[in-house]
């Protein structure tokens, strides 16, 4: 055997096995990650071309002014001058409430709300109530009426009326 | 000129007719001969002073056939064992007398092996005839000489890589084999590791080019974007935020819709309504009526946001009809 051309084939199957062992890199997953680079280049210069669409959102418009603001008032000022909205609507009205009662404050760390809920139970003749639901519907906040139960009262014409009337306040104020 | 036409005209010559001598022995059964017992057993048998042979064994049959002027090819394939491997198929039991130029080529097959060839200078027919009776045979077949160059060129096409190795001169020394092997490989391998390590080496370093050009072009348009796309990811969680409260805080239609929709539907005197409730999405209705219930069931089928509106009791001494139906959730809509 010629030990020069041993010598020489041993020293590149050394250099080779070092090679693949230590720097050798995977060059299918670097081609796949240029792929998927340049997939989002398409996507970015997709967007850069309807640019100009959404220049045009105005980001400051928001639905918040629907709620009471949590920012500025506890959950008990809130519930008041909720309360103090729906008694205006029904004092508009020939209505008579019956009773008012503050519902438990609904304890949610999911939601970025929380809900104001009062039990109402008024007295009052058919289209005096829907006074006072467009009356209550026409204020700024945002009132939803659950569990509606109407009675016919005794009194001729009168209605009793009990349902479970909410609003919302945005929560950055938890006291 | 083929690939095969090329390998045939380099590696192998075919031993004419009429440069060699036939020589068969027949043993009881198969064994193996080297080249030196052949040489000290039938050499004497040669017309050639000195000669060089070439053998096959096949079954218990020692085929020998004997040169007088050496050839350096590695296989030397005789011209007779190519034209009998050609016909022993077709003709097995057959006396052929081959035209070729000035003399005459003879093969003699019987039960399809080779039994005896030679070459004459020219055709005798008792010869022929002696021969035919001397190892039983009835059928003669003359070939031309054009016939007979067709058919060489044609089996040796045909010949098979296994009729080639039988022919081969080539020795395997197993000791030597290694060390040799070695020596032929060495620089070849080493040259296409090596190359191999090259090619890869510089095939990464583009493709990591590449993608540093691909990551900077990336992060120069994703940078521009960057206010569009803080505007849409904004716009989208805002958006997610709503979706999230109407499908949890308003699910149905607003009751009081409901409740001014159905009243309205109802507004004639006949029907009294004594009792309305909305609890979530049901709604239950008792109406004091003398009309038939159907005409009630009517009126609530054509109100917009009601489903599953059905009878719930009729009490017709009393007057009184209650009916239940479900409101449409109402999906999300900002």
């Amino acid at each position: 055997m010629n030990m020069k051309k041993i010598f020489v084939l041993l020293l590149m199957l050394i250099l080779y096995v070092n090679y693949v062992m230590h720097f050798k890199k995977d060059v299918t997953r670097l081609e796949k990650k240029i792929i998927n680079i340049d997939n989002r280049i398409e996507k970015e210069e997709k967007l850069s071309l309807v640019k100009g669409k959404y220049k045009d959102i105005n980001s400051s418009i928001d639905y918040t002014y629907l709620f009471y603001k949590g920012e500025q008032f506890s959950y008990s000022e809130t519930m008041g001058m909720f309360q103090q909205d729906i008694q205006s609507s029904v004092n508009k009205t020939a209505c008579t409430t019956l009773n008012i009662q503050w519902q438990d404050m609904p304890i949610s760390k999911e939601r970025w709300y929380n809900v104001l809920s009062l039990k109402l139970s008024l007295m009052c003749k058919p289209h005096d109530f829907i006074a006072f639901v467009n009356d209550s519907k026409s204020k700024s906040k945002l009132f939803t009426f659950n569990q509606l139960k109407i009675f016919k009262d005794r009194r001729k014409d009168f209605l009793r009326i009990s349902f479970i009337v909410s609003a919302y306040r945005s929560k950055q104020n938890e006291n | 000129m083929n690939y095969k036409k090329y390998v045939l005209s380099k590696f192998i010559t075919v031993l004419p007719f009429d440069e060699s001598f036939f020589f068969k022995v027949v043993f009881e059964k198969k064994i193996k001969l080297t080249d030196t017992l052949v040489s000290l057993n039938y050499k004497k048998h040669s017309p050639y002073k000195n000669p060089f042979f070439t053998k096959t064994m096949e079954n218990q049959n020692l085929y020998i056939w004997f040169y007088e002027k050496e050839i350096s090819s590695k296989i030397i394939l005789p011209e007779p064992y190519l034209l009998f491997n050609f016909f022993k198929a077709s003709n097995p039991n057959t006396f052929f007398i081959m035209e070729n130029y000035d003399t005459y080529n003879v093969l003699i097959i019987k039960d399809a092996i080779l039994v005896n060839s030679y070459n004459l200078a020219e055709k005798d027919q008792n010869l022929i005839s002696m021969e035919m009776a001397k190892y039983g045979l009835d059928r003669y077949k003359e070939i031309n000489k054009k016939e007979y160059l067709e058919s060489r060129e044609e089996a040796l096409n045909n010949i098979g890589i296994q009729e080639l190795y039988k022919w081969s001169s080539v020795e395997i020394d197993k000791e030597k084999l290694f060390p040799s092997l070695i020596n032929s490989i060495a620089y070849p391998l080493s040259f296409l590791l090596f190359f191999t390590m090259g090619i890869e080496t510089y095939h990464l370093n583009q493709v990591e080019k590449k993608l540093a050009v691909v990551e900077e072009r990336y992060l120069a348009i994703k940078n521009t974007n960057n206010d569009i796309r803080e505007k849409i990811n904004f716009e989208n969680q805002k958006e997610e935020k709503w979706i999230d409260f109407v499908q949890r805080e308003l699910p149905y239609i607003d009751s009081l819709s409901i409740f001014l929709r159905i009243s309205k539907a109802f507004q004639d005197k006949e029907f009294i309504f004594k009792n309305f409730s909305i609890i979530g999405s049901r709604v239950k209705i008792e109406i004091e009526t003398k009309e038939d219930f159907v005409k009630g069931l009517n009126i609530l089928n054509q109100i917009d946001g009601l489903k599953n509106i059905a009878l719930k009791h009729s009490n017709k001494k009393r007057d009184r009809v209650s009916y239940e139906a479900t409101v449409l959730s109402q999906g999300v809509a900002l």
